[in-house]
């Protein structure tokens, strides 16, 4: 039985490569995991300032990642370049993040990293997770392991892998990008790749797995199934 | 009673240890005390002996509740039976204890052995339960001086066999002298004073000990917030403060007496009694040690902290401890008393902990003309001196205090988390209070006084769950539990799950949880018997 809450998170970045990139908006809402619904009032919503232009503010990006924001944004890339200018230093919306977190820590004896929220998003393995980690590292939020000790250190739920075991067999999903999903799934696409509903949206999903794995699970006896 | 003595161990004395205020409101001649207050006998009775010598623990408040005593020879007579000799002696298939117990309700009737042990034994329900009476028995039908009679309680106390041998002869050759009792009497009476002699308590000892637990039950009836500062100002020397800390001020709650988190402006190092209330010291804040707490007097002086604005305080005080120390007390609420949340004043510390030492002196030049951290920051970034970066940097904190990442309002949930964490007990609210109790028929406190026996519906958060196996029943061996639940009212501390129930529900039996709860009362009338539970709605 899990009673450690779950942080469901997602970042907006300047880049695709979540080894370089640099977070422009990071979001995140957390999950009951016993009422599994989304605790009223703990929704979290920071920018940050990339880090490219902390360190140069006339740094020109090269990639198309400002096309990409100021499509979804639906305004002009110099529009983005000039807010996430002025979007805070990296190391006080950080240290914000960390505090939100540390409000939502299980209760238990002993406040330890096995009291915080469980990590969940979407793709988190492959990209946001990798952001968290270097962040960690950076602003020293790290474990003896040097890992980050923001989150519960043993899972991490990647709700991209929930939609794989389910649809593994299937040809019903076109592909697995949050937009498929959402889109299957009969999910409003308004205000999609806002960080902020990207993560009500996953926070929405997992509950909606979690209830149905609850579901299953009481119906399925799995004590001894291999014995026969 | 041949012996008084105040025992180290006494609880009583340490009302007198406490330096301030304390001493003043209680310090009583023991001779000036009325030893047949009803009030006090009342508080005894009920079991409300938390903190009372000799009674505090749930065996002595169970047996306090059994036995109700009313007079310091009954009190006497319990505190010898709740001893581990009378808890072990089984006679006929029932302790000596129950046996007592049972007898002073009119469960068992009360028989005497023989006539002439009824005026020795009738104070005790015809047990023996002091090594008084075994003396008084062999001085009365033996015909033995006080000497021997020592001799014959030093020689069953000591086991000698050859001892025992010859001090059984005298024994029998007095009863067959003084001729009250045959032989074959006297040798019965003989092997009983002879067993009793395995729990039997020194009368004198007892007698002592139930003045001093009488003592501290009549300053916890009269005295009571005398009485509880004093225990938790001392619950720090105990092996476990924080569950001591929790249960006196359940306990205190319970008696309506208000308890409060730290304040600031009261500078109180331990607990004290302040208008009316009993107020947690800043030193019983977790991470809240003696150093910061001398920082912070030493802060305060010159400084009439009553009358410092939220600006002063957050510059002149929260910023010149050390941070993990200003947050555990911004946490504890010692700082409430602005009309802020608790969340907004601790997002606005870590806004200021961003700033230069520079910047600060900067802001406090021209403190008082300012009220909010919003203004101060805004007075910094227009008039202060500030390279570009900086500026870049203060803007961003001032954004971050109009429109914070995240809600600044407290969550009774949060607050109860954390008051249990740094405090020890949740004060200011419950963790019940966010959820919907429309469907309950009484609250824990309710639960106490209510007629209601059946379908019982109440919420509650789990406090303590103390899984056990079944010893009978219909199938031995199963698990069960025994919950504790609390709702900032009072706490039930029996509530029962049998197997069954237990089985259907252990999911939701953890640490925290808020369930409600349907059953019945059990036939102690303490406790629950639940028969459904169910999580909590907001």
């Amino acid at each position: 039985m899990n009673y450690n809450k779950i942080c469901v998170f997602d970042f907006e970045t300047d880049g695709s490569n979540p080894i370089e990139c640099s977070p422009v908006q990071l979001s995140a809402v957390i999950v009951d995991p016993i009422k599994l619904e989304i605790i009223p009032k703990s929704e979290f919503n920071i920018l940050f300032k990339p880090e490219v232009l902390e360190k140069d503010n006339e740094y020109q990006y090269t990639t198309d990642i400002l096309d990409f924001h100021a499509r979804v944004r639906n305004c002009a890339k110099e529009e983005i370049l000039s807010q996430w200018k002025n979007y805070p230093q990296q190391d006080q919306s950080w240290k914000m993040f960390v505090s939100y977190l540390d409000k939502y820590h299980t209760r238990s004896s002993k406040k330890s990293q096995f009291s915080a929220p469980i990590a969940a998003g979407y793709n988190i393995h492959r990209f946001d997770l990798k952001i968290i980690d270097r962040l960690s590292k950076k602003y020293d939020n790290v474990n003896k392991e040097n890992s980050t000790n923001i989150f519960y250190p043993r899972d991490v739920i990647d709700i991209m892998n929930l939609v794989f075991y389910w649809f593994e067999h299937s040809s019903d999903l076109k592909s697995y990008s949050l937009d498929t999903v959402r889109e299957y799934f009969g999910i409003s696409k308004d205000g999609a790749h806002d960080a902020l509903k990207d993560a009500e949206d996953c926070a929405e999903l997992l509950i909606r797995f979690l209830k149905l794995h609850r579901s299953v699970s009481s119906r399925v006896k799995f004590q001894n199934s291999f014995l026969n | 009673m041949s012996r008084f003595e105040y025992t180290c161990g006494c609880s009583f004395p340490v009302l007198n240890k406490t330096d301030d205020n304390l001493s003043i409101l209680f310090n009583p001649k023991i001779e000036d005390i009325n030893l047949e207050c009803e009030s006090t006998w009342r508080l005894i009775s009920d079991g409300n002996t938390k903190g009372c010598f000799q009674l505090e623990s749930r065996l002595g408040r169970s047996i306090a509740k059994k036995l109700k005593p009313s007079n310091i020879e009954e009190l006497s007579a319990l505190i010898s039976i709740m001893r581990p000799g009378c808890l072990e002696a089984i006679r006929d298939g029932k302790t000596v204890t129950n046996h007592y117990i049972d007898k002073k309700n009119g469960l068992e009737s009360v028989d005497y052995f023989h006539k002439s042990l009824e005026p020795i034994l009738n104070k005790t329900y015809g047990e023996m339960i002091y090594q008084e009476q075994a003396m008084e028995i062999a001085k009365d039908i033996a015909g033995f001086n006080l000497q021997e009679a020592d001799m014959l309680r030093k020689a069953i106390g000591k086991k000698k066999p050859e001892e025992m041998a010859k001090v059984k002869l005298t024994f029998i050759e007095g009863c067959d002298s003084t001729g009250i009792v045959s032989k074959s009497e006297a040798n019965e009476i003989f092997g009983w004073i002879e067993k009793s002699q395995r729990y039997s308590f020194n009368k004198s000892h007892a007698v002592s000990y139930a003045i001093n637990a009488y003592l501290s039950a009549y300053c916890k009836t009269h005295f009571p917030k005398v009485f509880f500062a004093s225990y938790l100002r001392f619950a720090k020397d105990k092996i476990d403060p924080k569950d001591e800390i929790k249960a006196l001020v359940q306990n205190a709650m319970e008696m309506n007496i208000d308890v409060k988190p730290p304040d600031i402006r009261l500078l109180n190092k331990y607990f004290i009694i302040h208008s009316k209330s009993i107020y947690f010291g800043l030193t019983d804040i977790k991470g809240f040690g003696q150093s910061v707490y001398e920082k912070l007097i030493s802060l305060c002086s010159g400084v009439n902290i009553t009358e410092l604005s939220w600006t002063n305080t957050l510059f002149k005080i929260l910023t010149n401890i050390n941070s993990a120390s200003a947050k555990s007390l911004i946490k504890s609420g010692a700082v409430g008393h602005f009309g802020l949340s608790r969340s907004k004043i601790f997002f606005d510390l870590e806004i200021v902990l961003e700033l230069t030492q520079k910047e600060i002196n900067f802001i406090l030049s021209d403190i008082n003309t300012l009220q909010t951290t919003t203004e101060c920051l805004e007075k910094l970034l227009n008039t202060g001196k500030l390279t570009k970066k900086r500026k870049e940097i203060i803007a961003n904190l001032i954004a971050s205090l109009q429109n914070p990442p995240y809600s600044l309002s407290d969550s009774p949930e949060w607050i109860a988390d954390i008051e249990e964490e740094i405090l020890g007990c949740s004060i200011t609210c419950s963790k019940v209070d966010i959820y919907d109790v429309s469907m309950t028929n009484m609250n824990c406190g309710e639960f106490k006084n209510s007629h209601i026996n059946n379908n019982i519906i109440i919420c509650g958060e789990i406090e303590n769950i103390s899984v056990t196996k079944t010893k009978s029943g219909k199938n031995p061996g199963l698990e069960m539990a025994f919950v504790t639940i609390s709702d900032g009212f009072r706490a039930i501390d029996s509530v029962i799950f049998f197997p069954e129930q237990y089985k259907q529900y252990r999911n939701l039996l953890f640490d925290s949880n808020v369930i409600v709860l349907c059953g019945n009362r059990s036939k102690t009338k303490d406790g629950l018997i639940a028969e459904k539970a169910y999580v909590a709605k907001t």
